[in-house]
């Protein structure tokens, strides 16, 4: 099995400590992992800011990079969601339909696929989960609190795995934190608002680090952290996977 | 006439493509004790609910709950309290203190009651304009879900009906609940055999 | 700044009274989550209320004549208004007929939509909204905020403030209960000097030509009751096909919209009273062209509900007058664009697309699906909201070229490591007014990767 790694930009460039810890974690799994040097963007800011017609190039390139491989996996549940929801302006040939199918975030991967049960991961800190909306919603990779069905949360089973980790509860499991793109510049306001309401959230319950599979969300969440010099750090759940193991 | 045309083509203009209309089973409730969980539901919503053993125990019943009532319009035969008016001066019904009327069913998940312009004798204002409102219910009508109430109503044969599940209520003001706002002050729901 | 922007800013000035509103509305769709979680078959409920509307929307025109055929074998009256301005004559000429210059009416959004209140009164009506919400709103000449809860966004003291000038309850009264009783004789005194009662309705039923009306209040029940003649106005896209229907959207509409198990009073008009009128309005107004937008046409499976508004985290912090709809959050930002794109179209960006609406939604409308879709008609369309069309293009190239992609990153995170503590919080951007920006490390994981000793033939 060929694993592809999708590394969202913003990731690449201001995050490599989470995307070394997702190689690191797929490599130590026994996962052939090869990260495309030649991969772009999955078009998401271009698309979600109306002009879908502009990222066209970007979907193809993506398809481009990563046709061949057996799984394409990003620790990015927002680009899994736009790769396999929103990439419709492409025909849907053999090559796209398998790409786009095989896209998977990171714990989609890890639980659907590689169905592991443990993992030899220590980190004995109280953490707070944030469910990020585009991997909760969008994939279903968790129970939203709208919702009657009872489906298990693949972050919540990921994290159990972890020895030490304390999970913290939180009054609003899976409000968003206002981040949502090109968002958090149009609405300067309430996406600021938004995101302090999360801190707080996560302070009150005590928690001394706030973990997403969305690196998205970490950066505004951090971002306004660091303005107020809140006691909080943010991790992206690679990290938090990858973490205290031999 | 012209407009009707006008709005029928637009819409067959646009018509989405043919979607089947779902079978919806009647749903029932889990709960056995179908009075009870009406009850339940009703005393959560604020209003009382009680118990009599007969016809005769009802008045017994309303004087407990009522007893310094005022103008009593009933339509049960054999109360002390006044008949019904004829239904043609409705704002004639202004000033009644209580009324007391006979349901035709009861619904446990909802606490839903439906009563007719039948039951009503064609007042239909009656159980709005009321300041106290009695509801009686048989307990062999009382039904599970909505979804057997409307099996068991049928075909429509009043003109209007009504399903009433409390006291009139408001929250409008800053999410605070007050109970009694432009129709019935209170509903009090009695269960008879 | 697009418009929800600018209302939104100016809203979240008062950071106390945000938090009040958001608590306020979010204590709502707790409540809706209880009352669901009473409903084993609460999923299935909305997939068959989804399926019922979608099927009626496919039928929609054979469904409307044998409503109609329905309703005048009742005795019923039926008109048809292509828009607004047809409605409100409509309504007008009722009223002339019968010589009425005072109408009570109970709440409808439709009205709302064609501004009925104010082409009566301009006509010499007086138009009394008599729910306790829309009356306080009346009496501000402010349109509602919410379109279950309209007076959401208003404080008790500033009510008893209104009804001291108004009513003349007692100066700095603020109790609820006391404000509440005082608006019952008010609204009791306007329901018998009424001539003519307007409700708007809820389901309007094919099989019996019936109207459903919910209220709490019973408000719509004692002003149709009261007088001869009653006027029900509907939107083309209410109509169910079965009675039996109603089971599902009953137990639906209400524990979505409050937390209730049913509202008060469920009251299903069929005919008109002994020596009285009833009159079905059925309006279109713009909702069969939605009809013919594939992309955006369930919108009209919508039961009007709210719950969409009080779930969504940026309806919560903004407020309803943000948006300056009639109907406001999301399903207000999925239907009004159709009426006009260039003065609506931002409201397609006044959201994280976090589907929590779509999530809640009973009739299971994609909000977060059309709002996507809506976006792209804006960008389509050149609006500023959906930036450059030129820069996009441009941007749209580069990122999808490998080289230019990582020489813009490499850039990128140079430029800002010389930049006096990494850029982090000069006030350069938008961004940065509030957030850090994140520290540039010295490497970028993709330079990172081509250092590593490749196994694996890669």
């Amino acid at each position: 099995m060929h694993i592809g790694l999708f590394v969202p930009c913003y990731m690449d460039q201001f995050y490599p400590q989470a995307a070394k810890a997702t190689w690191m974690l797929l490599n130590r799994l026994g996962c052939r992992v090869t990260f495309p040097q030649g991969q772009t963007c999955c078009g998401q800011p271009l698309a979600n800011a109306g002009n879908e017609e502009a990222a066209r190039a970007s979907y193809n390139h993506y398809i481009k990079t990563f046709e061949g491989f057996d799984f394409i996996v990003t620790p990015s549940g927002s680009c899994a969601y736009h790769v396999r929801h929103h990439y419709d302006l492409l025909d849907k040939t053999e090559t796209v339909t398998a790409v786009r199918e095989k896209t998977l975030d990171l714990s989609e991967f890890l639980l659907d696929v590689l169905k592991i049960s443990e993992l030899p991961a220590r980190y004995p800190h109280r953490v707070g989960l944030h469910q990020s909306c585009h991997g909760l919603r969008g994939l279903h990779l968790g129970c939203p609190s709208e919702s009657l069905q009872k489906t298990p949360s693949r972050l919540h089973l990921l994290l159990s795995m972890v020895e030490g980790l304390t999970l913290v509860d939180l009054q609003r499991r899976d409000e968003c934190c206002g981040f949502g793109g090109t968002f958090a510049i149009k609405e300067p306001d309430i996406s600021v608002r938004m995101g302090r309401d999360r801190i707080k959230d996560h302070l009150d319950a005590g928690a001394e680090v706030i973990t997403s599979g969305d690196m998205s969300c970490l950066m505004h969440l951090e971002g306004l952290i660091n303005r107020r010099g809140i006691p909080l750090r943010v991790m992206h759940i690679a990290e938090i996977l990858n973490a205290g193991s031999p | 006439m012209e407009s009707k045309h006008r709005i029928l083509s637009q819409i067959r203009a646009g018509l989405p493509p043919p979607w089947p209309l779902p079978e919806v089973p009647v749903f029932r409730l889990e709960n056995p004790d179908k009075p009870g969980e009406m009850a339940r539901i009703l005393e959560r919503g604020a209003t009382q609910v009680a118990r009599a053993a007969t016809i005769s125990d009802v008045n017994a019943v309303i004087d407990c709950y009522y007893p310094q009532r005022g103008k009593t319009l009933s339509t049960f035969p054999d109360s002390s309290d006044s008949a019904l008016p004829s239904p043609g001066s409705p704002s004639d019904c202004e000033g009644t203190d209580l009324a007391v009327l006979e349901a035709v069913l009861g619904v446990a998940e909802n606490g839903a009651i439906w009563i007719s312009e039948r039951e009503l004798q064609g007042l239909r204002i009656l159980p709005f304009i009321t300041q106290h409102l009695v509801l009686v219910v048989r307990e062999k009508t009382i039904v599970g879900t909505m979804h057997e109430a409307y099996a068991k109503l049928g075909r429509p044969e009043a003109g209007f009906g009504v399903f009433i599940g409390g006291p009139s209520k408001t929250a409008d003001i800053e999410q605070s609940l007050v109970i009694g706002a432009q129709a019935a002050r209170s509903l009090l729901v009695i269960i008879i055999p | 700044m697009m418009t929800h922007a600018r209302n939104a800013a100016v809203f979240n000035q008062d950071e106390a009274r945000t938090g009040w509103h958001d608590a306020s509305l979010w204590h709502v769709r707790s409540k809706r989550d209880a009352a669901a979680a009473e409903v084993p078959e609460w999923e299935y409920l909305r997939e068959f209320a989804s399926d019922i509307k979608d099927h009626t929307l496919s039928k929609l025109d054979v469904y409307l004549e044998a409503f109609e055929k329905a309703a005048l074998a009742n005795g019923a009256m039926v008109h048809w208004a292509a828009d607004a301005a047809e409605h409100n004559e409509l309504v007008l000429s009722i009223l002339q007929r019968h010589g009425a210059s005072r109408m009570v009416k109970s709440k409808s959004m439709l009205t709302e939509e064609c501004q009925l209140n104010t082409f009566l009164e301009k006509h010499g009506v007086e138009v009394i909204d008599t729910d306790l919400g829309e009356r306080i709103i009346q009496m501000l000449d402010e349109p509602p905020s919410h379109i279950v809860l309209p007076a959401i966004h208003l404080k008790k003291e500033e009510i008893g403030a209104l009804f001291h000038r108004e009513l003349r309850t007692e100066e700095g009264a603020s109790d609820p209960t006391y404000l509440t009783e005082a608006a019952r004789h008010h609204l009791r005194d306007k329901f018998h000097a009424a001539q003519v009662a307007l409700t708007g309705v809820n389901f309007g039923v094919v099989e019996t030509g019936e109207v459903v009306v919910c209220t709490n209040e019973g408000n719509a029940d004692m002003g149709v009751h009261l007088k001869p003649v009653q006027i029900h106005c509907m939107g083309i896209e209410k109509l169910i096909p079965r009675r039996s229907d109603l089971a599902v959207f009953l137990r639906l509409l209400a524990r979505s919209a409050t937390g209730q198990p049913v509202t008060v009073f469920t009251s299903h008009h069929r005919q008109p009273k002994a020596g009285g009128e009833m009159h079905i309005i059925l309006v279109d107004n713009g909702r069969s062209r939605q009809l013919g937008r594939p992309d955006f046409r369930s919108s009209l499976k919508c039961i009007r509900c709210g719950a969409c508004m009080n779930t969504c985290p940026i309806y919560r912090r903004s407020g309803g007058h943000s948006y300056e709809t009639t109907i406001p959050g999301p399903i207000g930002s999925i239907l009004t664009p159709g009426v006009d794109l260039k003065r609506f179209g931002n409201l397609a960006f006044a959201s994280t697309l976090c589907g929590s609406c779509t999530a809640v939604c009973p009739v299971k409308i994609n909000i977060d699906d059309q709002l996507y879709r809506w976006r792209q008609m804006a960008g389509a369309a050149g609006l500023p909201e959906a930036g450059d069309r030129l820069w996009s293009g441009i941007l749209g190239k580069g990122m999808a070229s490998p080289t230019l992609f990582r020489y813009l990153g490499r850039l990128g995170r140079f430029l800002l490591r010389l930049l006096p503590g990494g850029g982090r919080n000069i006030p350069l951007t938008v961004w940065t007014r509030d957030r850090d920006l994140p520290a540039a490390p010295a490497e970028s994981f993709r330079d990172w990767y081509a250092r590593q000793p490749k196994a694996n033939g890669e």
